[in-house]
């Protein structure tokens, strides 16, 4: 177990690296920040424009050749030194971990949506196999899926927001703020989680130790919570967990649409900004979690399938 | 049975879910709008007592001179006050802090600041306080600070006379001398050498009717009216400015009550707006849509004036203006600046849509079929930026000319701007806010130039203080320009405000200020 767990961190790290050192040298395709930081007012000439934009390049030290640079941000992140946002002249640590606690609490939210909805409605589908309730919830799930949730924001403010009137449009505040951005988030997680619980269900009911607890006489909700259940919750799981870096992902775009002062939003106006060092910190953790997300469900399913464990 | 209790349970799962949620976030934060849907509660007079503000972008900055963008002064204008202002009527630049500016002689400037003023924090601006402010800004690392007060970049030197007076010595003689007064938000002294720049990020401290209240990064902004303002309180206790980047957000929050006021609001949207009962702020500003002609002189087609004449013939800029800016801002005259601005020249109209004379034109100098060149065009960095320039590129066509447009990222863009390498035709919202109507994207471009006698009359107009003389030649030279096609002058970028009824009388600046009543 030990090794195996060592093995994963190993290549967890792996990944991060490879991860971070992509980014590195592809945002700095995509354009220059020292650009942004350019005063054009038009009563300059074009001299001193340029003049200015190397001066702020040699200040950020984007003059070094990218291989110098690499070399120093490594040097850097070893010791923990993120260095200051270009955009909010602050330390990068200030800027995403003041924002963190905002999108910590918008996912967590979503995931217990997602499975406190997705199981049941999975579930009820499974035992009603066939009947309305099972193709509404099939259909419900797809739509789920598929819908755009930019779109899905939009007419949830629209409803709940616009022409009833009970739920704030965007921002932070109150518990109230927190709802349509955690239902937005949380749709597709709630569609699939229901997919997989249902189609999980399903096998193990058709299963033979179902049969044969049904024939000793068990009572059908001991057969289902007991038997059924049991064992098909562990592609819940599975999917549950690999849908958290998925999540990760969403979180941009619901951030955005809902003015969240979270991560994703930050990361996303860090990218048009070009700023590096929250860029990179905002990288590195979406990297950590998602690798740790992959290392936790590898270690749950050695727990519950041991098979796993002697491959 | 079964099926009950397992619908039942998840009632009960959806219920926890939700209690969930509501344990694991803290209590109201005082942001804006902070759960109740009407935004804010009646003051006597029957005005809010908080006015929430929806705007698409926040300063990553409370620091006054290094709020980098214009559209923030909606925000800064409130907090601090500038020792001079631009008076949008005359174009002149008139003393705000400031008892008296005046150029001594060439390159002398002296100014009085009026007695008493008094900072938030109850320091009072003084000389020799305001020296000290410009030393600790003066090498404010643009890593930390986007938009330092460059313009004290023109001055070699600095003296403090007496308590309230100063004088300023220019490296030599510029037009612009006045522009830094116009920009400089004085900073209270010891509180900024108290906390440091880094500090005044946290709390700042100016001398405008409001003061500071609380502030989440790219969340909200809250400011408190400051009781003690020499021109008495205004008449809202609080205003908040809230982060909302998404247009159609803003409008929905405007609707549901949240906000009370809309920023850049889509023009598409106003007539539903109105037709609700909102009420329309039309601004106007001081950034024009500039369409470049071969800035760089390059493209040996485009050097002949009868072909970026034929240009500007061929465009139906009426129905443009109506049709993308929905006849908001204000069309130009074949000129940088709209009537009001400084050098405005009442001679100079815009090229009538002549599309025969265009082909004329074309024909005259030996291009009867037309030809193809290179444009480029930015995409949402400024108002309807490529809707508006894939419409010019159809109107082109229709006189034979082909504009192959490109499309780049705004960094990318930004990028070319700065190496000069931007194709023959190109886009800018080009600011003409404290400067004149020369403003032209025709620079030198290393040792050539694309007209060598237009740059010798502007460095010519560059060192003439006076402004009555200068308004003469900036005048001619807003004329030359026009008879040498130097560009497409469209419309200036409207700046439109849906305001929610029952707020008191604000106005906006073509500056993008807000100005609040007094009591």
């Amino acid at each position: 177990m030990r090794a195996f767990v060592i093995r994963r961190l190993l290549q967890a790290l792996l990944v991060i690296f490879m991860v971070v050192t992509l980014v590195f040298f592809l945002i700095r395709v995509s354009g220059d920040p020292a650009s942004l930081g350019v005063n054009l007012d038009p009563n300059r000439t074009a001299e001193e424009i340029k003049e200015e934009y190397e001066e702020i390049r040699r200040k950020m030290g984007l003059d070094k050749h990218p291989i110098i640079q690499y070399a120093v941000f490594w040097q850097r992140t070893l010791q923990l030194d993120f260095g200051h946002s270009f955009r909010y002249g602050v330390p990068t640590t200030t800027v995403i971990f003041e924002r963190l606690p905002n999108s910590l609490r918008l996912g967590g939210a979503a995931l217990v949506l997602g499975i406190v909805l997705g199981l049941p409605l999975g579930i009820i589908a499974a035992l009603r196999r066939g009947t309305i309730i099972d193709t509404a919830a099939t259909m419900g799930a797809v739509l789920g899926i598929v819908t755009p949730q930019f779109f899905l924001a939009i007419v949830l403010i629209l409803i709940f927001s616009v022409q009833l009137r009970l739920l704030p449009t965007s921002g932070v505040g109150t518990w109230k703020h927190l709802i349509l951005p955690a239902v937005t988030l949380s749709t597709g997680l709630i569609a699939t989680v229901a997919r997989i619980a249902r189609s999980g269900m399903l096998e193990a009911l058709g299963q033979d130790y179902v049969r044969t607890a049904r024939a000793k006489g068990l009572a059908e909700r001991a057969v289902i919570f007991g038997h059924a259940l049991r064992n098909g919750s562990l592609s819940v799981i599975t999917v549950t967990l690999s849908s958290l870096p998925h999540l990760i992902g969403t979180v941009v775009v619901v951030e955005v649409v809902f003015s969240w002062p979270g991560v994703g939003n930050l990361m996303a106006q860090s990218v048009m900004a070009r700023d590096y060092p929250v860029v990179f910190l905002d990288v590195i953790l979406f990297s950590v979690l998602t690798v740790f997300t992959f290392l936790v469900m590898d270690l749950v399913y050695v727990m519950v399938d041991p098979r796993v464990r002697h491959r | 049975m079964l099926a009950r209790r397992i619908r039942t349970l998840s009632i009960l799962a959806a219920l926890l879910a939700l209690f969930v949620m509501a344990a694991c976030v803290p209590a109201d934060t005082g942001a804006a709008g902070s759960g109740d849907m009407a935004a804010g509660e009646m003051a006597e007079e029957g005005y809010p007592e908080e006015m929430i503000i929806g705007m698409g972008a926040l300063p990553v900055t409370l620091v006054g001179n290094t709020v980098p963008s214009l559209q923030s002064r909606i925000f800064s204008k409130l907090l601090y006050e500038t020792l001079a202002e631009l008076n949008e009527e005359t174009g002149a630049i008139d003393p705000v802090l400031l008892e008296s500016m005046e150029l001594v002689d060439d390159v002398t400037v002296r100014i009085v600041i009026k007695q008493g003023i008094e900072f938030h924090n109850g320091e009072i601006l003084t000389a020799p306080g305001l020296a000290k402010s410009f030393e600790l800004l003066r090498d404010a690392d643009p890593q930390k600070f986007t938009w330092s007060f460059r313009q004290l970049n023109d001055y070699e030197s600095y003296e403090v006379i007496d308590d309230y007076t100063m004088e300023f010595t220019l490296i030599e003689p510029i037009d612009r001398w006045a522009n830094l007064f116009a920009n400089h938000m004085p900073l209270a002294p010891d509180h900024l050498e108290a906390v440091g720049l880094d500090g005044y990020i946290e709390e700042p401290v100016g001398t405008g009717p409001y003061k500071f209240s609380s502030w989440q990064r790219d969340s909200y902004i809250t400011l408190e009216r400051w009781e003690d303002h020499p021109d008495g309180p205004a008449v809202i206790e609080k205003v908040t400015f809230r982060h909302m980047p998404e247009a159609a957000v803003r409008v929905a929050a405007l609707q549901s009550g949240e906000i009370h006021i809309a920023a850049h609001v889509p023009p598409d949207q106003i007539d539903s707006l109105t037709a609700e009962g909102f009420e329309l702020y039309a601004g106007d500003s001081m950034q024009s849509m500039y369409v470049g002609i071969n800035i760089y002189g390059r493209n040996e087609i485009l050097n002949d004036v009868r072909v970026r004449q034929a240009m500007l013939y061929s465009v139906d800029l009426d129905g443009m203006w109506n049709t993308i800016a929905g006849g908001f801002g204000t069309k130009l005259d074949c000129q940088i600046v709209a009537p009001g601005g400084f050098g405005y020249n009442p001679d100079v109209q815009t090229y009538p849509y002549d599309p025969e004379k265009a082909k004329a034109l074309l024909a005259e100098a030996g291009y009867p079929d037309g030809f193809t060149i290179t444009g480029s065009a930015t995409t949402g960095r400024y108002f309807r930026d490529r809707t508006f320039m894939d419409a010019l590129a159809a109107q082109w066509a229709q006189v034979g000319i082909t504009v192959e447009m490109e499309y780049p990222e705004s960094s990318v863009w930004l990028q070319e701007l700065i190496d000069q390498t931007l194709p023959p035709i190109m886009n800018i919202g080009l600011n003409w806010y404290l400067s004149d109507n020369t403003t032209s994207m025709w620079g030198p471009v290393g040792d050539s130039a694309p007209d060598p006698g237009f740059l010798e009359m502007t460095a010519a107009k560059r060192t003439i203080a006076d402004p009555v003389e200068r308004e003469a030649v900036v005048k001619d030279i807003a004329a030359y320009i026009c008879d040498n096609a130097q560009a497409l002058h469209a419309y200036t970028i409207p700046a439109l405000y849906a305001l929610s009824p029952g707020l008191p009388e604000l106005s906006f600046s073509k500056s993008f200020e807000i100005f609040i009543p007094t009591e």
